[in-house]
């Protein structure tokens, strides 16, 4: 966030805080948009998105009082989004699926136990898996594409898409210390 | 997008004022005029140790009671820190752990150090420490509550932490028993089970952002 910008949302919460309901909605629109963008680099799924940004805009409101404008908005605001991201990823159990696998790949089942690994673990996990990896995860499981569906997209093959997929997962169990379970 | 607007709307409809938080400075230091004030109160009504005059120039005791007022006071002042949403402060949040380690340490080495060891009962202890507890706990709860904690267990661990170490410290003013493995099992241990249920406390106490219902 710009200087000028947290120092103008600043004072718009500052407004709020003493009653302004036009401050206040300016406010809550402007960082709604700033959240979309904070939330689009953690959350690939458009309606999740739109849900968590609902929760941390209710905590925000909640927690107005508790802005002291002498201080910084931008530690103040994150912090709330943080915390209901993780909030989300926590009562989301399941963050990958079953992938489904071609005659030579031995199907694996990907449950993450969210209440064991911390969700900043989990994120870095997927953020250091290669580009290709990380593409075809995300469609896969945040925009809930199918494998045919996302072959298409890229113009690949779908056992090329499976194989992909399936090294990001391991890749993923893998940082994260998590034992494959192999079906035969 | 429509819902995010419909919320939008639904939060800026009938918007009333609210009375900020006090900074978290402000907020301690009102805390531990109203602590001292309670533990002052709780030495007269349980009286002072007849040989506190000679046990203040013993090194050991001298610093056992620093580093538990020392816990006391950074406990509460994380709390206080932690209770409103903002930067993280690592250093200071570890403080309270270091203190806590150290008084450990300082026992264990009288423990390791002593010609003999007696032990010896402390259900008197366990009350006292309790007792003086009571109202800097019910204090700092009462200022957190109108707070906005993230990490509410933390909170409630440190808030029950920091009433206890209070609640230890008042005690050393008046238990005559110095011994390492009375001073291990009946000062410090209820001071971290104490600790310990404040993460349980804290989860329940402090639900500010409750889950909305949504139409």
């Amino acid at each position: 966030m710009k200087a000028d910008q947290e120092q103008r949302l600043g004072f718009l919460l500052e407004r709020a805080q003493a009653g302004d309901n036009v401050a206040y909605e300016k406010f809550l629109l402007e960082t709604s948009a700033e959240l979309r963008r904070f939330f689009s680099s953690r959350l690939v799924n458009g309606e999740q998105r739109e849900d968590v940004l609902q929760e941390t805009l209710f905590a925000i409101h909640k927690a107005r009082h508790t802005y002291l404008p002498e201080r910084p908005l931008s530690p103040w605001l994150y912090s709330i989004a943080k915390y209901k991201l993780t909030d989300f990823f926590r009562k989301n159990m399941v963050l990958l699926g079953r992938e489904l696998s071609v005659e030579e790949i031995p199907e694996f089942a990907l449950e993450l136990d969210m209440s064991s690994h911390k969700i900043d673990d989990v994120e870095a996990a997927y953020a250091r898996l290669p580009t290709k990896q990380k593409k075809i995860i995300g469609l896969l499981k945040f925009e809930n594409l199918s494998v045919k569906e996302v072959a298409a997209k890229l113009g690949i093959s779908e056992s090329a898409v499976k194989i992909t997929a399936w090294r990001g997962y391991k890749e993923i169990r893998r940082t994260l210390g998590i034992k494959d379970d192999e079906n035969k | 997008m429509m819902k995010t607007n419909n919320l939008i709307n639904e939060l800026t409809r009938n918007l009333q004022p609210v009375k900020k938080v006090s900074d978290p400075k402000i907020s301690f230091l009102k805390w531990l005029s109203i602590s001292f004030l309670c533990l002052g109160v709780g030495l007269l009504f349980f009286g002072v140790r007849d040989d506190l005059q000679n046990a203040i120039y013993r090194l050991e005791f001298s610093i056992q009671l620093l580093d538990t007022i020392a816990l006391a006071l950074l406990s509460a002042f994380s709390a206080f820190l932690l209770s409103i949403p903002d930067k993280k402060h690592p250093i200071i949040e570890t403080l309270p752990l270091m203190s806590g380690l150290l008084w450990l340490t300082l026992i264990i080495f009288a423990l390791i150090n002593a010609e003999t060891i007696r032990g010896g009962l402390g259900l008197n202890c366990l009350k006292e420490i309790v007792i003086l507890a009571v109202f800097p706990a019910a204090a700092l709860f009462s200022i957190i509550m109108h707070a906005a904690p993230l990490n509410k267990s933390k909170v409630g661990l440190l808030v029950l932490l920091s009433a206890a170490g209070l609640g230890a410290f008042g005690t050393q003013l008046i238990c005559v028993n110095d011994d390492p493995l009375h001073v291990l099992l009946w000062h410090f241990t209820p001071v971290v089970g104490i600790g310990l249920i404040g993460m349980f406390v804290g989860s329940i106490l402090f639900r500010w952002d409750a889950v909305r219902k949504r139409n």
